[in-house]
This record gives C-alpha cells, structure tokens and sequence, in this order.
C-alpha cells in the first residue's frame, strides 16, 4: 500500500507547530501521516524517522489501551470519540523535560479524505495542570469535608435543639433534638423557611414577628431567653430557651442564622411550682403571709390612690388547739382543710383568703365597705359556729375570733394593716371569743400598732426597774362604813417619772404575754404591803388584786402565789382575787382550780365585770365568789336609766339570794349612793366615794 | 402532524427499539469493560413526543438541573444523541467506574471527561448501530458535556416540528442503583425519514 504523504503548507505546519496541544494524523491504514512539534517535544521522537509507520509500531504501548478500537471507530465507522485522563491513564507515553508524565486528554475526529477513505485526526491535550489542580482540590475537600463531620457530629450530639438557616431564612441543616422538639423529619424542614416551620410566640405577647426575622433583617441577635413559647407541628407548645445568631462574612454580608433553643418547660413548671409553693400554704393551698402582705400592700396603695374601699379580716379559730391536741396533728391538719372550704364558701370571688398561722386565717375584702365587711365577717363567724368537724364520732365545735381592720391607704405599709387586724382579733379574743371586733385607730384602748411594738420593749424595761406604783382606791362598805376594803390599782412610771394609766399598757401586756409578771409583781408588792404593816395593826384591811385570765389559768402562777404567801406570812384571809367574768368562764377550769386553792388559805374572790359578759348565773353557782361587782357601766346611768337600775337590782337580788356580796363601781356621786343603798347593794366604788391614792399613803387608825 | 403518536406507529416503534438496543448491547459491553462490573440494560422504551414532554416522560420527578453527553449526528437524518443522568446518578457513576472514594459534591472536570467518555462509547454505539440498520452514512461530532436546567434542555426553542424520538432505555451498574436514559431528538423531516426506513426495512 501507497503511503500517502500530505504536504502541509509552510505556514500551515508553523501553525500547527506552535499549538500547544498535540495533533497526529493517521490514514485509513493507522499509519503515521503527521505530527506536530508538541508531539515531537513530548515524544522525544522526530516525525521523520516515524511517518508512514504504523501508529501502534510507533508506540507499541498503545496495544493495551482504547485508543485501537477509538481509531477503528473513527476509521471505519466515522465516530469521534473521547478518551478521558480518567479512564485511560497514560496512553501516549509523552513526558516533559524533567521526567515528568504529560497528563492527556484524547480526541479522535474522523477526517473524511474522499469518497471511500478517512484519516482520523488525534488530538492530545496536556492537562498536567488540571490534574494537579483536581488532587489539591480533592486534598482540600477531604480536610473541608472531615471538618464539617466534625461540625456535625457535634452539632448532632449537643443537647440543644441546632438550625441552621441561609440568608433567606431558609432550612438549611437540623439536628436530632430539632427534629425531636418540631416533631418534624429533617427532610421535611430542610429548604423550607424557618419561621413558617419552627413558630415561636413570645411568651408575654403572644403574636409577634419571629425573631429570626429580626436577626434576618437587621441582624438582631437573641440570646439566651427564655421569653418563648415553641408552637410545635402537634399543637402542643412548651417554653423554650432561644437564642438566634447570624452568621457574618468577613466581607460583612449575611450567610445566613443559626438558631438554637431547648425544651425549659420542665425547668419552668419546676420554677412554676416554686413560685406557687413561696406564695401558697402547702397544707390548705390559701395564700400565705407572705403573698398575703404583698397582695394587702396592693391594696393599700390603690386605697391610698385611688379611695377605693378595702378591708382586712383575721380570723383565729377557738377550739383548734383542743382538736389539735387531743386528735393530733394530722387530724388537725384536716380540719384547717375543711374550715379553709368553709370559709371559702362564703367568700365573694374576688376575696382573697389566706393561713398565715397555724389556725390563723386572713380575708382580704378588696372594693368592700365597711359595713359589707362586717356582715361578711359575721357570716364567717356563724359559718364556723354551725361547722361541726367530726372526729371518731365525735363532734368538734369550733369558733372564730375575727378581728376587722380598714385598709385606709394612710397606714404605712401591709404589716401595720394586718397588726391592726391583728389586736382587732386579740380584742375579740379577750373580749371572750366567737365574735367580730372592728380596729379603731381611735380607741385608746387599741393602739395604733407600732406603738404597741413600743410597749412591749416600755414594758420590758419597766418590769427590770421596778417602774410600777400601786394605788389603792376604797371599796366602801355602804351599810357598814367601818370595815376597810381597797382595790389596788396598777400604774406604770415613764422613764421621766410620768405615771401612765392601765388601759394604756395592759393591752400590750396582754398581746405580750407580759400579765403574768405583772400580776405577780402586783401580788409580791401586796405581800409585802402587810407584811410592812405594824404588827399591833388590830384591824387588817382587805386587799383586792385584779388577776388576768391567763394568770389564773397557769399552774405555775398557783405554785408562785402559794410560795410568796408563805414567804411573806401574807395574811390570806385579807386578800381578795378579782378576776372578770370572761377571763373565769373562758378559762373555766382552770379558774375553778386556782379558786379552790385559794380558797383553802381564806382567799376571798370577787367576779369583776359582772353584766358585761355572758352574766351566767349558772357559772356564778359553781365558782366560789365571795362578792360580785356590777359592771360600772350600768351603775353609772343607774339614776336615768330603769332598766339599768332593774338590773343592778336583779343581780343583787339573786347575789343575795346566792349568799354572795355585790359591789358597785363608778360610783360618782352621792345620788348613786342613795339608790344603790336602797337596792342594798353592799359595796360602793368610784370618784364619788374616793380617788385612788398611792398604796404605802393609806393610813389606818 | 400534531399528534405525535401518529408519526410512528407500534410496530415501527417496536422495530426501532429492536435496532437501538442491539447498539446498547454492544455499548454496555464496553462500558462493563471499563468499570469492570455487570451492566444491566431494561427493555427500552420507545416514544415520539414534543420536547416539553420529555422530562415528565423520564422521570417521576422531574430534578431540575441534569448531567449528561451530547453528540450531534448528521447525514440522511440528523439530530442530537443525548445520554442524560440526574446529578446524583453522575457522580454514582463516577464512583463506579474510578472508584474515587472521596467524590466532590460536583463533578470536576477531569470526572466530566470521563462521562463524556462513557457517554461518548454509548451514543457512538446507538448512533453507529442506526447507521448500519439503515446502510446509512451518519456524520457525529465530538462528544460535548453537558450540565444544565432540565427543562432549558428540551425547551421548546428549536420550533413547532421538533419532536424527540424518545428511547428510553435504562442501565444499572450491579449493585449501583444508577440510571441513565438515551434520548435522540430528530426534527419532523428526519423522523419521517427514518420511519420509512423502517418501513423500507420491514419491507411495508
């Protein structure tokens, strides 16, 4: 066969000579018609001594690649093909200068010579650099790609609900716990906007922008709050703990936000459950002192603002000790559950009920007159009266001591409105139980609450420096003027030797627990009192002693009494107990017990207060009362009033019936006197008979 | 000729499946051969319809954007040959058939060449085989890659007559889930042209 030698024009071989890829030309034979210079180079072969052989002569290697069946492709069926670096490593052995392989690329082209014959057209490309160019990047992807593992496998593993999103605010990576606290699969997120697949609401406003909208649009950054509730896909929703940070270019543009947040529900009911349980009563669920303070401080202010009505009840539940004591304590526990539902009951919706104590209860009644207050007062009152608490059968009555105070607005803060709900209860207390005591900041008797607070340190210091007198003021006999009988009274020496009358301390003793040691410092001064007396006194007088309910219901103070009388060889039979009706039957028994003592050393009793009270004449039977003294308030009218004068009529008589001597007190003037000599009342008391006097000035004959 | 059914009929359709999958089957051959692996070809599917119909008629969803080679072929009848892979099936097929371990998430250009490559030995084979079934002389130009919107590439740009004879024929590569369809598309002329070859062949 003829080898066909192509002449190349002289300007056409400079140009293929200066391309810088290789070109090789073969006949239909596969022999060598041309090459270029590249080849030449690459080859280290000249055309010359290879033109017209064949090209796997040439370069026998390509025997074991493609490019035999590529060249009978193009020679015998006119198709152009492609061989990739990839897939062909090394067909051309072709190497640069300094050893190195020359990376290529083939293509073969079909060249069409005449009717029936094709040469085919091979064109080699260096891509040395391109595949240099592929392992760096290929090198750099692998450290990228292990880094992102990295990323992911800690963005998967923290515990914190992590998205990811562009600039558009669009889906673009969820961890595990997002998926878990959406309720979504990630590919149900990834892509979408995040603000449409993870609703927030702001807890305290409810709608809202998003926040990532924020952070989208004017890159706000949200950090650590925990102001969100999570509207998740099932509808339930639960506070979150959000923060929402973009991410920033280091040219300052927006790539897009990581948003990051956590499940606090639990975190927050337990902060919940704190909250409820700091202001709550474990035991009945009411409010405790504490709220309650916070709630009758609210109170005060819009009292103080706005003149709005509000008033404060507190109630003390009688009887609760002898449940809680006898029953024990859980039994009590039930029955402060039950009156709490009893009170309840009776509340308007609006009242706010509170324990502060251990049968102590309050009643907040805000936007409620006085008067209203009063009725709802009584009603609580009756309410616990008509309560049976029933315990093995038995029926427990039970009752309310309520003290009623006005929030004015003009108190200084909720603990001077509840102290003064307080004494108002103590009043109701001491006035015997089962009633309704309004506070009146004008009753001298009722002090402003701070100023009892004073007392209580006054009194403290008076009692360590002895800083009391006794007076003394005659109960006259009115049929038998010789006979000498006097009531020591109690008056306290100021710091500055001012002398303050009882009703200014005695409540604040009694609210103390100071009456015992003041009755006892009045019974040692009265021991001591005779026992100072001249000895060849033919006539002793008799000495009564005002006893508080507390004193004579303590055993202790019996032992005292006993111990002092022996100690001063006190003549007894001149010594007389008043104790007022309240305190004997309140404290009943013990008041019986006190009295039969006394009794045994000659000790005479007189039932002060008489009318006042329950006036029971059954009680009256059974205590051993040697006088009973008629409650100055209705001796003092005795010349207007009938029926006053009708009743100090009717207790003589029965007194006298009972073998027991009446005493009258307040008794003022002479008119008084004549009367109650026609009732024949035995005794007289008051201004109209004598003043009170120091007790060391009385002087006898 | 708007319904394009009407251009070929069955039997015409089935007779040019028949010719395109002996070209496949040599085609696959030297694709086994080089990923050194079984290919699997499916029964190929032959359809004649209009451009914007092709990517429902591929896939159940559509991807949007396509990896693949083109070979443009002219002679009695002319037109595109195309190979088309989603982009994810691209870059199996390159894992396949290099074995890289450590692909990127796009192909580079040294991986574009070797599709074009693989692509290169399927179209010459289904060109190569029409043009003996029908005696023909076909000129073919050098294989192109191509990466771009699924529907840019059967936009209805090259006017009302354009129609692709659609054979859809897939390959799987053993244990590789990876399908790649051959698509040709012919203007009118050319695909009557090549109806009454097989007419003439078949002896109608």
């Amino acid at each position: 066969m003829i080898v066909n030698h192509p002449t190349l024009h002289p300007d056409q071989n400079d140009i293929f000579n200066a391309c810088g890829f290789g070109i090789i030309l073969i006949d239909d034979c596969s022999r060598l018609l041309y090459w270029n210079h590249w080849v030449n180079k690459h080859s280290q072969q000249s055309l010359e001594s290879n033109k017209g052989k064949s090209l796997d002569v040439v370069f026998p290697i390509l025997g074991k690649t493609r490019l035999l069946q590529a060249i009978s492709d193009a020679l015998e069926h006119q198709l152009p093909s492609t061989l990739s670096h990839k897939l062909n490593r090394k067909v051309f052995p072709l190497s640069f200068r300094n050893g190195k392989d020359v990376e290529h690329n083939i293509k073969l082209i079909p060249l069409k010579k005449d009717n029936n014959t094709h040469h085919c057209l091979i064109e080699i490309t260096d891509i040395s650099a391109a595949v240099k160019r592929e392992n760096q990047l290929r090198d750099i992807s692998a450290q990228m790609r292990q880094e992102k593992e990295w990323a992911n496998v800690t963005l998967m593993s923290i515990a914190d609900a992590v998205i990811t999103t562009d600039q558009h605010g669009r889906i673009t990576s969820v961890n595990d716990k997002a998926e878990k606290l959406t309720g979504l699969n990630r590919s149900e997120m990834l892509g979408e906007i995040s603000s449409d697949i993870c609703p927030v609401a702001q807890a305290s406003i409810g709608a809202n922008p998003h926040p990532i909208n924020a952070c989208l649009e004017k890159r706000h950054t949200l950090t650590d709050s925990d102001n969100y509730h999570f509207l998740a896909a099932d509808g339930s929703t639960y506070a979150v703990n959000l923060s929402i940070a973009a991410i920033i270019d280091l040219d300052d543009s927006l790539l897009g936000t990581v948003m990051t947040f956590r499940d606090i529900t639990q975190s927050r009911n337990i902060s919940d459950q704190l909250n409820w349980q700091a202001k709550h009563d474990h035991l009945t669920g009411l409010l405790n002192r504490r709220e309650l303070e916070t709630k009758i401080e609210e109170h005060r202010l819009d009292a103080k603002n706005y003149g709005n009505s509000h008033n404060l009840l507190y109630i003390d539940l009688d009887q609760f000790k002898i449940v809680n004591d006898t029953c024990g304590h859980g039994i009590g526990d039930k029955l402060l559950k039950q009156i709490s539902q009893v009170f309840q009951d009776q509340l308007r919706k609006d009242d706010i009920l509170a324990r502060i104590g251990g049968d102590e209860f309050c009643v907040l009644l805000p936007m409620c007159p006085a008067e209203n207050a009063l009725k709802i007062a009584n009603t609580l009152r009756q309410a616990t009266l008509e309560y049976r608490f029933v315990h093995d059968n038995k029926p427990y009555m039970l009752g309310a001591s309520i003290g009623l105070s006005k929030i004015s607005g003009h108190e200084r803060n909720a603990a001077e409105i509840l102290s003064a709900a307080d004494s108002a209860c103590y009043s109701a207390k001491s006035l015997g139980r089962n009633r309704v005591q309004v506070h009146d900041s004008q009753d001298v008797d009722d002090e402003q609450p701070q100023q009892v607070m004073q007392w209580f340190s006054r009194l403290q210091s008076a009692l360590e420096e002895d800083r009391f007198i006794l007076y003394a003021q005659e109960i006259a006999s009115i049929h038998h003027p010789h006979t000498a009988h006097y009531e020591v009274l109690i008056r306290m020496l100021d710091q500055d030797g001012k002398i303050i009358p009882p009703n200014s301390f005695i409540p604040a003793a009694e609210r103390f627990n100071l009456m015992q040691s003041i009755d006892r410092w009045v019974l040692e001064k009265v021991c001591l009192y005779f026992a100072d007396l001249p000895k060849n006194l033919q006539k002793l007088p008799v000495i009564s002693i005002n006893l508080s309910g507390i004193s004579v219901s303590d055993k202790h103070f019996l032992q005292a009494t006993r111990e002092l009388f022996d100690l001063y060889g006190t003549p007894t039979d001149r010594i007389c107990f008043e104790i007022t009706e309240t305190a004997a039957i309140s404290n009943f028994k013990d008041a019986l017990t006190f009295m039969t003592e006394m009794k045994k050393r000659d000790c005479r009793f007189s039932l002060d207060d008489f009318g006042s009270g329950l006036s029971s004449f059954t009680y009256l039977k059974t205590l051993p009362v040697d006088y009973l003294k008629i409650d100055g308030h209705f001796v003092k009218n005795i010349t207007d009033d009938l029926v006053d004068k009708e009743f100090v009529e009717s207790i003589h008589r029965i007194a006298q019936i009972m073998g027991i001597k009446t005493i009258a007190e307040f008794v003022e003037n002479e008119k008084i006197l004549d009367i109650l000599r026609d009732i024949g009342v035995d005794y007289a008391q008051g201004y109209g008979i004598s003043k009170p006097v120091p007790l060391d000035t009385l002087q006898f004959a | 000729m708007n319904e394009p059914n009407a251009i070929l009929n069955e039997i015409q359709l089935d007779a040019l499946g028949e010719l395109l999958n002996i070209g496949m089957g040599a085609a696959t051959a030297s694709l086994s051969t080089m990923v050194r692996r079984e290919v699997l070809l499916s029964i190929p599917v032959i359809s004649v319809l209009s451009q914007h119909q092709v990517p429902n008629q591929l896939y159940d969803k559509p991807p949007h954007t396509i990896s693949g080679v083109r070979q443009s072929f002219s002679g009695e009848f002319s037109g595109d040959a195309l190979l088309l892979f989603s982009d994810e099936d691209s870059i199996s097929l390159v894992k396949a058939v290099l074995g890289e371990t450590l692909p990127l998430a796009q192909l580079s250009e040294m991986e574009e060449e070797a599709i074009t490559e693989i692509g290169n030995i399927i179209l010459n084979a289904c060109i190569s085989s029409l043009a003996n079934v029908f005696q023909e002389h076909l000129n073919s130009d050098t294989p192109e890659y191509l990466h771009e919107e699924l529907n840019d590439l059967f936009a209805d740009g090259q006017g009302d007559d354009s129609f692709v004879l659609l054979l859809k024929m897939s390959f799987q590569i053993s244990e590789q889930d990876i399908t790649g369809h051959v698509t040709f598309i012919m203007d009118i002329e050319s695909i009557t042209t090549v109806k009454n070859k097989i007419n003439a062949m078949l002896g109608i």
